[in-house]
Parts: structure tokens; sequence; C-alpha cells
């Protein structure tokens, strides 16, 4: 039976290509034409990449025929449908209404968000138990972890569906509470915002304190995993937690993260952010 | 003086790990400290209220070592040296940084040839002076980190999923259980007392912690611990 994957953007497509790389099919949706096809040319160079390396058995052409590309999601013979669709919860409620009235109450619904809750989404469902979270950590295919959040009413069913998933997937899956930013975006918050403030109090350059977590062991220091992820990204992550906490000090973003996004230095991708990459 | 850098206060594992940084250090009890009369380095580790590590940095003043390294990530260096009188010379450090074994270590220090003096004495480390604030660098990053990580177990989790999850969702080299255990529960609570001391309650360790080092932990005024 095929996925269905909702949103073809960096979450989506890597979704759908771990999926068809471990024997798997899947229908990767958007109603944008243009993302269709970059996401396409995206998974073929990876499968492509992995081949060549050694890292898949399978040749990235046999994978790729089980990969389908589609405007509008179908509904017959699905297990499963994962939205990875923007960050913007109007958005995903709105589409959970539409998939919880078109899929068949069997057909399991997972939202890949990484730090809206998954209670706001089956409230919008009449078949809240088949919905849950399945969040994916970016480069999808690198990244071993699979969250799953069990949102208030996600049934027994739906956890013990989503782990034979991840582990068909080739992925560690742990089961975590719907709390904002749930297990690993929750935990790892302070590592972003009290490097942050440190350096703002003058405790060291960022620099230092890049050098002292990687001296450590970190594989990257706060200010390079900012830079890497997306200085926006991470912001919006952090926003989303501490609005969802009612305003919890702990969470709460600093203004220079908000400096750096409306410049528009956003991190690698768009050559500066907290370093400059030019 | 000696050459041996005696070691007195801290916990089992700090000690070991300053012996894993190369350094022939030696371990001492309070009541043989008169041993250490004059030694050239001596590292002061006090895990607890600041109240022991007051009395202790003052049994110390007297002995005129010719340096104290001294745990710097609960009470910043300026207030120990108020403790101790501006005689005895005092760097500070980070005893999580050093249990973690960190490639680069902090210090404070108001003399530049402090940094050459422990890159003498630890080869192998690099060393770079921060400011004196609670937490120096390294304890501000990793405790609010495991106090997070306990909210999650005290909810159900464990500490293997947890770990497990930090590890693989954001190849962190150590889950924050693993973390503590390097340190040590008592290391992580009293770190994180002094830094909600001096940052506010977003540093109050989670009940849960409190629960790992006795959960009728009371501080008593003269500053020792009871469990």
């Amino acid at each position: 039976m095929p996925t269905v994957i909702i949103g073809s953007g960096t979450m989506g497509s890597g979704i759908a290509e771990v999926i068809v790389a471990r024997g798997g099919s899947a229908v990767l949706v958007d109603p944008d034409a243009s993302a269709r096809e970059r996401a396409q040319v995206r998974i073929a160079k990876n499968l492509s990449r992995s081949f060549e390396k050694g890292r898949l058995a399978e040749r990235a052409e046999d994978c790729l025929a089980r990969l389908e590309m589609s405007g509008t999601a179908p509904v017959d013979g699905v297990e499963w449908v994962i939205e990875a669709v923007p960050e913007n919860v109007q958005l995903k409620q709105r589409l959970f209404g539409e998939l919880d009235a078109q899929y068949p109450e069997t057909v399991w619904l997972a939202s890949n968000t990484s730090s809206i809750a998954i209670g706001r989404l089956q409230s919008r469902t009449r078949h809240p138990e088949r919905v849950g979270g399945l969040h994916f950590f970016n480069p999808v295919p690198r990244m071993q972890l699979v969250e799953i959040i069990r949102g208030l009413e996600t049934s027994e069913d739906y956890l013990a569906a989503a782990r034979t998933l991840t582990e068909r997937l080739g992925k560690t899956s742990v089961v975590v509470p719907d709390r904002p930013g749930f297990l690993v975006n929750r935990v790892a918050r302070s590592y972003y915002l009290e490097a942050l403030r440190m350096v703002d109090e003058g405790e060291a350059p960022m620099a230092v304190v890049d050098e002292i977590m990687e001296g450590a062991g970190f594989p990257m220091g706060p200010f390079r995993v900012m830079d890497l992820v997306g200085v926006d990204v991470n912001l919006s992550v952090t926003q989303s937690v501490y609005e969802q906490t009612y305003y919890d000090e702990r969470y709460r973003p600093h203004p220079w993260q908000e400096d750096l996004v409306e410049r528009g230095y956003w991190g690698r991708k768009s050559g500066r952010g907290f370093y400059r990459y030019e | 003086m000696s050459s041996r850098v005696w070691y007195i206060g801290g916990t089992d594992q700090e000690y070991r790990a300053w012996v894993d940084m190369g350094a022939p250090v030696a371990r001492l009890s309070d009541d043989a400290l008169d041993e250490t009369r004059g030694a050239a380095w001596v590292i002061e580790g006090t895990v607890g209220p600041l109240a022991s590590k007051r009395r202790r940095l003052q049994r110390l003043s007297g002995l005129g070592y010719a340096h104290i390294l001294t745990a710097a990530n609960t009470a910043t260096l300026a207030a120990q040296t108020r403790w101790m009188g501006s005689t005895v010379r005092l760097i500070g450090y980070d005893p999580l940084l050093v249990m973690a074994q960190g490639s680069v270590q902090t210090l404070v220090s108001s003399r530049p040839d402090d940094t050459e003096g422990l890159q003498g004495l630890f080869p192998g480390r690099r060393w770079h002076e921060v400011a004196d604030q609670v937490g120096l660098v390294f304890s501000r990053e990793i405790l609010p980190i495991i106090n997070e990580a306990a909210a999650f177990a005290a909810q159900g989790l464990t500490s293997a999923e947890i770990d497990q999850a930090m590890r693989l969702g954001l190849n962190y080299p150590r889950g924050p259980f693993a973390w503590a255990e390097v340190f040590g529960w008592d290391s992580v609570y009293w770190g994180l007392r002094a830094m909600e001391d001096m940052y506010g309650p977003r540093f109050r360790p989670h009940p849960w912690i409190r629960h790992q080092i006795g959960s009728s932990l009371i501080e008593r005024e003269d500053g020792a611990c009871e469990k």
C-alpha cells in the first residue's frame, strides 16, 4: 500500500525518499507543479548518490518507479497519510479536517509537525484516535530518530502502527507526549537560548561558545547549529514553544534572533547568519 | 614546593576526571590539609551549598598556596576572592567541563600567565578565559538540558528513551541522563541552584532531580546538607 505524503518540501521529499529507498511505495502530493518537479529532481539525485556510495542496494531508477508525484491525494488503497506542509497551525488544521473527511477511519493520519500540538489538529477531526505525530528529523535519510507523538486522543493502535511503520523505514522511534516542542526540540531549546543570552551578556564570544561545546563532543556549537538549520526556523520553533507554554520565560526568544531574521540573515542558506558564509 | 596538584573537596567523578587530564593530581581529605601547606597548585571543587565552599576556602586561605584552582560554576571568582582575601591567587574553572573532558576548558582569571600555567599543567587541553559569571559556559548550556529532560522522566519516559532520542535526533554525544551520570546528580542540582539564584527561576531544579539526590534534602543554616 502506498504511503501518501502531503507537501513536497525538504521534509516531505525526505520522507518519500526514505520510503522508496526501503522498498515501499509513496505518493508525494503537492498542488504546486514546480515544487513537485524540484522534489523529484532532489530525490532522484539523492538516491543516485546513495547507490553510488553503496548505501543503497537498489538502483535509483528502480526506487523511483515506486514514487508517484501527484497534484491531488489518492484515497483508495492507502494505509498512511503523512502531512508535511509548512508549520502553520491554520493550514494544518484545515488540512486535517479535509483528510479526516476524505479518508476512511482505518487510514492513519500523521503530522510531521515539529512544534504544533497534535491535540490542535485532532480537534478538527471526527476520528481523532487515528491522528498522531510522526516527527522526522532533517535530513530525513540520515537522521535515525522519529518521534511518535501521542495526542490527547491518539489510540494505542495508532502508536503500534506507527512503530511498525518507522521500523519498516529503518528508523528508531520514541513515543513522546504532546507537549510544546515534543521531546527533542523542547529539551534542546536552552542549548540555543542560553548561548544567545551568554554572548549578549559578554560571558564569551560566540565562536568561543561554539568551540567549548564542540570540544566537549557536540558535533556543532549552538550558533553553528542555528546557522545550519536556519535562524528563521530556529526562531519559529522557539516562538511556538514560548507561546504554547503561555510564555514560560525559559523559552523566551532572544531579540538577536529576531534581528537577524528581519535582516534576512537566516544562516547558511542565505549566506549569512551568526557567521558569514560568502 | 611540591609539583603535585592537590584535589580537595569535590566528587570522585571530578577527581578521576582531573587524573585523566594527565596532571599528577592527588586527592586529600580536609583532615590532612596541613600536608598541602605551600603547594604550588590546589584544586578546590566543593559541591553543595555555598556556605560549605566558603568555609572550606577560608580554611585554605592560611596555607600559603601559590595557586588555587577553584570551581567557579556556582560562585563567581569575585565572591570567592572576597571570602578568602586578595592575597591568595584564585583561578576559576568549570568542574562539569572538566568531567566532560572537554578539549577546550574555561578559566576565570585576572592574570594572563594563568592560561599558560594551566596549559603547562594539563597538556592537550586549551584554556579559554571567559567572564566571571555563574555557570561559566558549559554548565550553563548542559544543566538546563538535563533539567528539561527530567520533566520528561517525571512524565514516565525512561532515561534510556530520552537519551537515545537526544543522541539520534540531534547527534548529541551523550543523552542528558548519561551527562548527569558523568557529573553526579549532586553537581547537577547545585549547579542549577546557583544559576537559579543568579539568573532566576528558569534554572529551578525540577523536583525529579531533587528526588534523585534525596527527597527530604534540606539546607541547614550552617550550610550543611541533610538528606
